[in-house]
C-alpha cells in the first residue's frame, strides 16, 4: 500500500498537489513512482508560461514507459525543480518532498479545493 | 486474443512481486524490483532469469545433418558433440526468419532454442523441410530453461554443485550436470547478456525447486531474479540482435553484421541470396548509438537523422543503466555506420546528437576471476 498524506490534494492522473502562500507545489504520487518504477528522465514546463488547469506540461520516462505530466492547477509557471535533471530518481525516492516537480502561481486558486482528498484518492487506488 | 501461456516458473514470479506481462505469447515477470537494479546485478555480482518461453526443439535421425545443413546458415555438422553454435533460419531472400543456438547433444542428435514467438514457424519449417531419416520434435512446453548470468555465475552454481569444476567449462559448450533433480541438467555457458554465465535446460515440473535452490546458493554474493526488462538492457548495450525487433523477415545476416554465424561451405536456403547482396554491396549495416545528450530515453522507431534527414530508424533503444546515456540500435548506410559519426536521433520534437559507436555499447567485462583455494 503506497503513501497518500493526508494535506494534500490528488489527481485521478496521479497528481498531488499542495497551496502554501498563494503558490501550488505539484508533482506525482507514491503510487505513481512505484507503477513506473526507475524514473530516468523528468521534462518540466517552461518557466513563466501560462498554463490551464489540466493542461499536458510535461512528461516522466522509465526505462521501459512514457507517461504525460498534467497541471492539476491552471496558471503561472513560478519554477520547476531543477534537481530533477540531474537526478530524477528523486521522484523515486522522494516523490511528495525532494522530488516536486513544479509550482504555479494559480489563475483560481478555488481550482485546488475541487480536486479530490486524500480519502477520496485512497478509495480511487483501492485502498 | 489468444490465451497466454505460463511457464513452469508462474506462480513463483507473483508471488515474487513480479510485474507480469505479455511477451512473445506467454505472461512473463519485465522486473521484480526495478530494472536498472537488476540490470546492476547481472554486471556486477549475478542475475537469473526465466527463458521457460524460448522453445526446445530437438532435431535427430541419420539425416539430421542434411536438414541442418539446409535449414541453417552455420555448419552445425562440424560441431563436435557438446558444443553450441549461433545461427540463422534465413528465406529464400536471405531474410533473418529466427536467430537461434543450435547445440550438439549427440552424433544424430541437436537442441535448437528458437525464439518463444517464432517457435512454432520454426518447428513447421523444419518438418517441411526435414528429409526421410531426420525428425524434428517440439518439447518446448516439457522443458524449463534458466539463465544465470554474472561475474559470480560460476561462484552460484559451485555453492549448489561444489564437485563440478564449474571454471572449467569452455564458453559455449554443454554438459549434462547432477544439481539434485530427478534427471541431470542440461548446462550450457552462454547467455544474452555479455557477462559469463550459465543457461540451464531440465524438466519443467523441477523448475520451481532449482529456482529457489539457484537463488538460495546466490544469496551470498547478491544474486537477484531478473525480468524482461533488464534482459533487453543487458542485450541491446552488448549489440545483441532481438528477434521480432530488430530483424522480423526484413535483415540479413550481412545487415545485421553476424556474418560469423554464416558458412558458405553448404548449401542452405537463403546462401544465393546472401552471396548476390554481398557482390552487389551498397547495403545498410546495424549499428549501435549512444546518445551525446541526456534529453529523454530513445526507443524503438525513433527517426534517425543525418544532416536534416531521416536515414533509418530505431529498431531498439533504451536508457544504458551502466552509461547513464540513451543508446539505439539502428541499420545505418554506408558510411554513416562508422563510429564516431555523429546523427540525430528525433525524441519526440527535438533532434538529440547521437555518435556511432562500435559494440558493445558498454566495455567489456574483466575475465572471470579464478576461484581461489579450490583445495
Amino acid at each position: 500500500m503506497t503513501n497518500v498524506p493526508e494535506h494534500l490534494r490528488y489527481t485521478k492522473e496521479h497528481e498531488w498537489v499542495v497551496l502554501s502562500g498563494g503558490i501550488a507545489t505539484v508533482g506525482i504520487t507514491d503510487h505513481a513512482q512505484d507503477s513506473l518504477s526507475d524514473v530516468v528522465f523528468v521534462e518540466l514546463p517552461a518557466v513563466g508560461g501560462t498554463v490551464a488547469q489540466f493542461a499536458k506540461v510535461g512528461l516522466v520516462e522509465s526505462v521501459k514507459s512514457v507517461s504525460d505530466l498534467y497541471t492539476p492547477v491552471g496558471g503561472e509557471i513560478v519554477e520547476v525543480n531543477k534537481a530533477l535533471e540531474g537526478a530524477p530518481e528523486l521522484v523515486n525516492s522522494d516523490p511528495y518532498g525532494k522530488g516536486w516537480m513544479w509550482k504555479v502561481r494559480p489563475s483560481d486558486p478555488r481550482q485546488v479545493e475541487q480536486l479530490l482528498g486524500a480519502a477520496a484518492y485512497r478509495a480511487l487506488l483501492g485502498h | 486474443m489468444a490465451q497466454l501461456l505460463r511457464t513452469p516458473l508462474y506462480d513463483a514470479h507473483v508471488s515474487a512481486g513480479g510485474r507480469m506481462v505479455p511477451f512473445g505469447g506467454y505472461e512473463l515477470p519485465v522486473q521484480y524490483g526495478g530494472i536498472i537494479e537488476e540490470h546492476q546485478a547481472v554486471r556486477t555480482a549475478v542475475g537469473l532469469f526465466d527463458v521457460s518461453h524460448m522453445g526446445q526443439v530437438f532435431l535427430q535421425g541419420r539425416a539430421v545433418e542434411a536438414l541442418l545443413h539446409r535449414c541453417f546458415t552455420n555448419n552445425h555438422a562440424k560441431s563436435k558433440v557438446g558444443e553450441l553454435r549461433y545461427t540463422f533460419l534465413l528465406d529464400e531472400r536471405g531474410r533473418i526468419k529466427d536467430d537461434m543456438i543450435v547445440y550438439r547433444l549427440d552424433a544424430e542428435r541437436f537442441l535448437t532454442i528458437p525464439n518463444a514467438a517464432t517457435t512454432p514457424m520454426v518447428v513447421a519449417w523444419l518438418q517441411e523441410h526435414a528429409p526421410v531419416g531426420a525428425t524434428v520434435l517440439d518439447q518446448s512446453a516439457a522443458h524449463f530453461c534458466l539463465a544465470l548470468q554474472g561475474p559470480a555465475a560460476q561462484r552460484t552454481l559451485a555453492t549448489l554443485a561444489p564437485g563440478t569444476d564449474w571454471g572449467a567449462q569452455e564458453f559455449f559448450t554443454l554438459r549434462y550436470v547432477d544439481l539434485g533433480l530427478t534427471a541431470r541438467v542440461l548446462v550450457s555457458r552462454s547467455g544474452y547478456t555479455g557477462e559469463d554465465g550459465f543457461e540451464l535446460v531440465g524438466p519443467a515440473a523441477e523448475a520451481p525447486l532449482l529456482w529457489q535452490r539457484l537463488l538460495q546458493a546466490g544469496a551470498a554474493f547478491g544474486i537477484k531474479p531478473c525480468g524482461l526488462g533488464a534482459r533487453d538492457t543487458l542485450r541491446m548495450e552488448k549489440g545483441f540482435l532481438l528477434s521480432g525487433q530488430d530483424f522480423h523477415d526484413d535483415r540479413t545476416p550481412l545487415e545485421a553484421n553476424t556474418e560469423f554465424a554464416v558458412r558458405y561451405d553448404h548449401d542452405f536456403i537463403g546462401r544465393a541470396a546472401l552471396e548476390e547482396q554481398k557482390r552487389v554491396g551498397g547495403y545498410a549495416h546495424f549499428c549501435g548509438l549512444v546518445l551525446q545528450e541526456h534529453r529523454g530515453v530513445p526507443r524503438a522507431h525513433f527517426p534517425v537523422l543525418f544532416e536534416g534527414t531521416q536515414v533509418g530508424v530505431l529498431s531498439s533503444g533504451t536508457l544504458s543503466p551502466t552509461l547513464g546515456k540513451g543508446i539505439g540500435l539502428c541499420y545505418l548506410p554506408d558510411p554513416l555506420d562508422r563510429p564516431g559519426t555523429t546523427v540525430h536521433v528525433q525524441v519526440r520534437d527535438r533532434a538529440v546528437p547521437a555518435t556511432v559507436t562500435a559494440f558493445p555499447l558498454v566495455p567489456k567485462p574483466a575475465p572471470p576471476s579464478t576461484p581461489a583455494g579450490t583445495a
